[in-house]
């Protein structure tokens, strides 16, 4: 009887165990290590090893402990007692150990207590928050007075380029802001090289829409990057910055000068800047915005500069914060002396022509700008911004041109030698006003918004040309030939004016639907006239031929509607405007008036889906009627450059373009790692192209037409993995770009058929610590192109290698190199590589207790090979230059950076 | 030898009380006294939001006309198994000053044995009873120590409701997991407690360490009987037209 029972209770054990899951324990005992008594009572604590939460607890009995009904995974063990010191080990539960056994563990009393910190609260470096990726800075260890630019450094996925360009995950970031408000305009410069980096709490990034898109409340599916860079609450009321003076060999000097006084409700801030040194990079962000002909006058790396700008920026709420009110002047000038040649391989569908040409040109630019934002609430449901900006420049430059083609069997075909003189004046003025208000219902609100922007400019240019055309034989073509010395004054007046209305009207809980409709309505005028040189030497004989004097009108409206859904995990939306434009171009000159109209339609359509806190997807569509310009379908006459002529097409019809793309992420904050996949594709039906004609002559005559039948598209596709190896600090962030794309265009009327793949692997390695940090990137690219006209493929492979170092010595001394190795692969085209390697490296010594006083001897360029030698394909050229750039140079700075936080009226959390 | 189980037992007991008699000595029962202070100036301002600007006005008012902080008594009574929170009715405050985090709605048993809680929760003139699992909390402990009442207490960090950060202290002679509210889960019991973002504290005035029966620890009984999630909801759905201000008292509500 006895034993059926106890087979049966067996029998169900075994049954049990096979069912259930593995109960996973830890079993031990704890004993004084002074009395050798068991000691009853004392506190178990299993925490999860990752981030110390604790799992379960028990306490000793008799001395010895058992917890069970664990999970399986990475452990801490933690035994406390009063008086005693605490104990902890670490152990692994999984299914080959599903108990863990650890035997007799010793209690030390405290007076015996030691010293390892058992437990560090891990500090969670990323989180996702909708689409929003946002950093918590006290992850990442950065040196004393170290700026955002070297927080930002450190940022899994983010990259900031040579040029001072950032790119997070492969795109470029186009707006910075402080806790949500714009600093000096939204130039990314004035705050990652002048905002420390001990005042930030935490990096945001995330996709903005448009101003316009904004204002409009019109979906257009372009997206801003933005960074937002939230401070600390501690670090919001102070004072910081930074002045440093350099000298260097070749008379080469830098200096720059950064005050700010922050306080929770106002930002004063000033920078001065000046040097020769090339890094001109504060201000870059202007050349975009005032647009014109600023951005001809701007630094790209090439040829010598001398800056010297400054700025103002003030931000304030008041009236408990219903006003507030952000302003920024800034002004500055920029002389750039630039010397270069270049020869360029021009395919024709027989063979090709190649130009040389040598320039030299000297220009200054002066520019100044106020802008300023003041936004009021009106009451608790409505408020009103009103936006301003003025701006005006003042250019001018001298230059030299040399060119020269041969044809393909070595014959000089022409030769151009110019001389261009001008200056360049414009104003630019810029009035918003924007009126928000919430209706009772919640979600219901109604806005309008409108705006008016006038923008003249004058300018003056004197052009001689001497352009010599040779025959088959190379003997001069005296027939053709032609000199020109003209004086051509020019004035441009333009006036927009966009106005809309939007209503948001709640269906459901999560549904929306967006009616709006706005017009627009501009007008330029062009006026550019010729002066031949008279017989008594005064430019007062008017060239018809080459005057210009247009007056173009646009006027559209645009209706509009969106339905949105919006939920804790989807967000999506469909939306759709449909309008029309006229436009009227007409010759003052001739007379003639070209008047059309089209209608523009553009469909728009996203999704986003959250699966988890961790991993979102989204989707989007965006098509667009491109209506085409007034300068494609009537040009100007010009003749500053004779060998390179644009004809109009009155023929021209709107194109439609359509873009797709696909973003997934998921992020382990755990593990901090995480991967991105991005893909995006566009076509273009009906696409405008640009076509050639190149004649017998060598002259190039270029005309826009409608593609029939091919679609111009590119693709992209990125996808990044980044996370630590095991056990490791070091972070890893490997990623892979593929990207192609199919370009047409007709050469001397024949299709011309252009398709680019381009395979990147990237991989950056980093490492670093608050005295130390080392960063390696190594980029590989092959790119393929195939084209039906060309006899020279020109695939080509590349390798680059950018590395990073920083160490700091005893006595306050520290040492850093930034390495960037350059190779290009010879190919078809050029049977030569190029390898180029750029070396910067710097010594320095710390002074006073923060460290805040500096002396550093920087040597630029130390192997001298910044040649300014560059290499540029497009669809039907190839073209290698070397320009005059700023060569190996060593610099010895003098920095101070000073900061004083005031202490905040309530404490932070503990 | 009719009933082994119990006579080894017995052994045990005698046994280990032989053998462990130097040992510290562990209160597994009591009563003791909380006293709980809201800062009434943060609280009142939290309502002010951006969408609902018009409470700055009682905000301005409050300031100039009443206390900055308020103090609020209960009880916590515990054995090993259970333990039963119990507020004292104090001074009311005007109902347009009035924050869910300033009022003392709950009373909660817990009952450690089974893992589960009896809540009565006050949501305006509605009674709910909550009966549900221990509300999850992630501790984090430190080795940082205080003496509270007596006591010597070791810090832990915690995380409720996902977003609400909790700092508290608990003893470690007290080998029962309970606390003030429903803030529960350490290995000893809290004697001060502070959730610095919504601006309270609870802190133990007076530890009595007395046997106390299974009597004396009743589970409320009064109220429309829900588990948490229907809870959420039903706060949730009264709420959500308020705004940012509604946000802030579902959390208030929900603790």
């Amino acid at each position: 009887m006895l034993n059926r029972i106890t087979i049966i209770i067996i029998y169900c054990l075994c049954s049990l165990t096979a069912v259930a899951q593995v109960n996973y324990t830890v079993t031990g005992s704890v004993t004084d290590t002074t009395t050798k008594q068991k000691v009853d009572g004392a506190t178990i604590v299993i925490l999860n090893a990752k981030d110390s939460i604790i799992q379960k607890f028990t306490y000793t009995n008799k001395g010895v402990f058992k917890v069970d009904n664990l999970k399986p995974g990475k452990f801490l063990l933690v035994v406390t007692y009063p008086d005693y010191a605490d104990y902890s080990a670490d152990f692994t539960l999984d299914a080959a150990h599903p108990s863990k056994e650890f035997g007799d563990l010793s209690l030390i009393l405290k007076a015996r207590l030691l010293n390892e910190v058992i437990i560090k609260a891990k500090v969670i470096p990323i989180k996702l928050k909708g689409d929003t990726t946002e950093f918590n800075a006290a992850a990442y260890a950065t040196q004393k007075n170290a700026k955002v630019e070297d927080l930002l450094k450190l940022l899994p996925g983010m990259r900031i380029n040579q040029s001072g360009v950032i790119l997070f995950q492969g795109e470029q970031v186009q707006k910075m802001l402080v806790d949500g408000e714009e600093f000096f305009g939204d130039d990314p410069a004035l705050i990652t090289k002048n905002v420390r980096a001990d005042m930030v709490s935490k990096i945001q990034v995330y996709d903005d829409k448009t101003e316009q898109a904004k204002k409009s409340g019109l979906d257009d599916g372009q997206k801003v990057k933005t960074i937002n860079v939230v401070l600390r609450e501690d670090k919001k009321r102070g004072v910081f910055g930074k002045a440093d003076a350099g000298m260097g060999t070749d008379k080469r000097y830098a200096g720059q000068l950064m005050a700010n006084k922050f306080s929770p409700k106002e930002k004063i801030a000033v920078y001065g800047n000046t040097g020769n040194t090339g890094n001109v990079g504060l201000g870059g962000g202007d050349n975009s915005k005032y647009g014109g002909g600023f951005n001809s006058y701007a630094f790209n790396g090439v040829g010598i500069p001398v800056a010297r700008d400054g700025g103002v920026h003030y931000d304030g709420k008041w009236n408990k914060d219903k006003q507030s009110l952000n302003a920024t002047y800034k002004l500055g000038g920029l002389n750039i002396d630039r010397q270069g040649t270049s020869q360029s391989k021009i395919t024709l569908p027989d063979g090709f022509n190649t130009t040389s040409s040598n320039s030299t040109s000297h220009s200054h630019s002066f520019r100044q700008s106020l802008d300023a934002q003041f936004n009021t609430k009106l009451d608790s449901l409505s408020t009103l911004g009103i936006a301003t900006s003025n701006a005006t420049s003042n250019a001018s430059s001298v230059s030299d041109n040399n060119t020269t083609t041969v044809r393909g069997n070595g014959v000089i075909l022409n030769n151009n030698v110019t001389h261009n003189s001008s200056d360049y004046r414009n104003k630019n003025s810029y009035l918003s006003v924007d009126y928000h208000r919430s209706l009772k219902k919640p979600g219901r609100s109604f806005s309008t918004y409108g705006d008016i922007s006038l923008n003249n400019t004058k300018s003056g240019s004197y052009l001689k040309s001497d352009l010599n055309y040779y025959d088959d034989n190379g003997n001069l073509d005296n027939t053709h030939s032609s000199k020109t010395d003209q004086y051509k004054p020019a004035n441009t007046d333009s006036r927009y004016l966009y106005g809309n209305f939007l209503y948001t009207e709640p269906l459901a809980k999560h549904l929306a639907i967006s009616f709006s409709m706005n017009f627009s309505d501009s007008k330029n005028s062009y006026n550019q006239q010729s002066f031949n040189k008279s017989a008594a030497g005064a430019y007062d004989v008017p060239d018809l031929l080459y005057s210009n004097d247009y007056t173009t009108t646009t006027t559209a409206h645009n209706y509009y509607m969106a339905l949105r859904y919006n939920s804790e995990k989807i967000n999506t939306g469909f939306s759709g405007s449909l309008g029309s434009s006229k436009q009227k171009q007409t010759d003052n000159l001739f007379d003639t008036v070209l008047a059309r109209k089209f209608t523009v339609f553009s469909p728009h359509a996203d999704f986003f889906y959250r699966f988890s806190k961790a991993a979102t997807i989204n989707f989007g569509y965006n098509g667009q009627t491109q209506t085409p310009s007034f300068y494609q379908i009537q040009p100007l006459r010009q003749n500053n450059d004779l060998l390179n002529i644009t004809i109009g097409n009155p023929l021209l019809k709107p194109s439609f373009s359509n873009a797709f793309n696909f973003f997934y992420r998921v992020y382990q904050a755990i593990n901090d790692q995480g991967v991105n996949l991005r893909a995006n594709y566009n076509f273009t039906s009906n696409a405008i192209v640009n076509n050639r004609m190149t004649d017998s002559a060598g002259v190039n005559t270029y005309q826009y037409s409608n593609l029939n039948g091919k679609h111009p598209n590119n693709w992209n596709t990125y996808l990044e993995v980044y996370g630590h190896p095991k056990g490791s600090k070091l972070l890893l962030l490997p990623n892979i770009s593929i990207s192609g794309n199919s370009s047409y265009n007709l050469i001397n009327k024949k299709l011309s058929e252009n398709r680019n793949i381009s395979y990147e692997a990237d991989l950056p390695i980093r490492l670093g610590a608050t005295n130390y940090s080392y960063s390696v990137n190594i980029t590989a690219s092959i790119t393929k192109n195939k084209t039906n006209l060309q006899q020279l493929a020109n695939d080509y492979k590349g390798y680059q290698i950018d590395f990073h170092q920083y160490n700091k010595l005893p006595f306050n001394f520290f040492i850093g190199t930034d390495g960037n190795y350059n190779y290009s692969a010879p190919n078809r085209v050029y049977p030569t590589a190029i390898s180029k390697f750029l070396l910067k490296a710097y010594l320095g010594k710390a002074f006073l207790k923060e460290e805040n006083l500096k002396i550093t001897l920087t040597g630029n360029d130390l192997l001298n090979q910044n040649t300014g030698y560059n290499r540029k394909s497009t669809s039907d050229s190839f073209t290698e230059s070397r320009d005059m750039v700023i060569k190996r140079f060593f610099l010895l700075t003098v920095t101070w950076d000073f900061s004083k936080f005031g202490t905040l009226a309530q404490p932070q959390k503990p | 030898m009719k009933n082994p189980v119990k006579t080894i037992l017995l052994f045990v007991m005698l046994h280990s009380n032989l053998a462990f008699a130097q040992n510290k000595q562990f209160v597994t029962s009591g009563v003791i006294e909380f006293e709980k202070t809201q800062n009434m100036f943060a609280i009142i301002k939290n309502k002010v939001t951006t969408d609902n600007a018009g409470n700055k006005a009682y905000y301005e008012q409050y300031l100039k006309s009443e206390p900055q902080f308020l103090t609020y008594k209960s009880t916590l009574i515990f054995n090993v198994n259970s333990s039963l929170f119990t507020p004292i009715p104090g001074k009311s405050i005007q109902w347009y000053y009035d924050a869910p985090i300033a009022d003392q709605l709950n009373t909660v048993y817990s009952d450690f044995s089974r893992g589960t809680t009896t809540t009565q929760k006050e949501f305006y003139e509605r009674t709910y009873l909550i009966k549900d699992t221990l509300r999850k909390i992630k501790w984090k402990i430190t080795d940082e120590t205080q003496t509270v009442a007596g006591y010597n207490c070791r810090r832990a960090n915690g995380l409720v409701l996902d977003s609400v950060y909790v700092v508290a202290f608990y003893a470690e002679d007290i080998h029962v997991p309970s606390g003030p509210e429903s803030f529960t889960g350490l290995p000893g019991i809290i004697l001060k407690l502070s959730l610095p973002h919504e601006h309270v504290i609870w802190v133990a005035t007076k530890v009595t360490p007395v046997a106390v029966g299974e009597k004396e620890l009743v589970p409320p009984k009064k109220g429309i009987v829900v588990d948490y999630k229907q809870m959420l909801k039903v706060l949730t759905d009264a709420q959500s037209r308020w705004g940012q201000v509604g946000r802030y008292f579902i959390r208030g509500f929900f603790l």
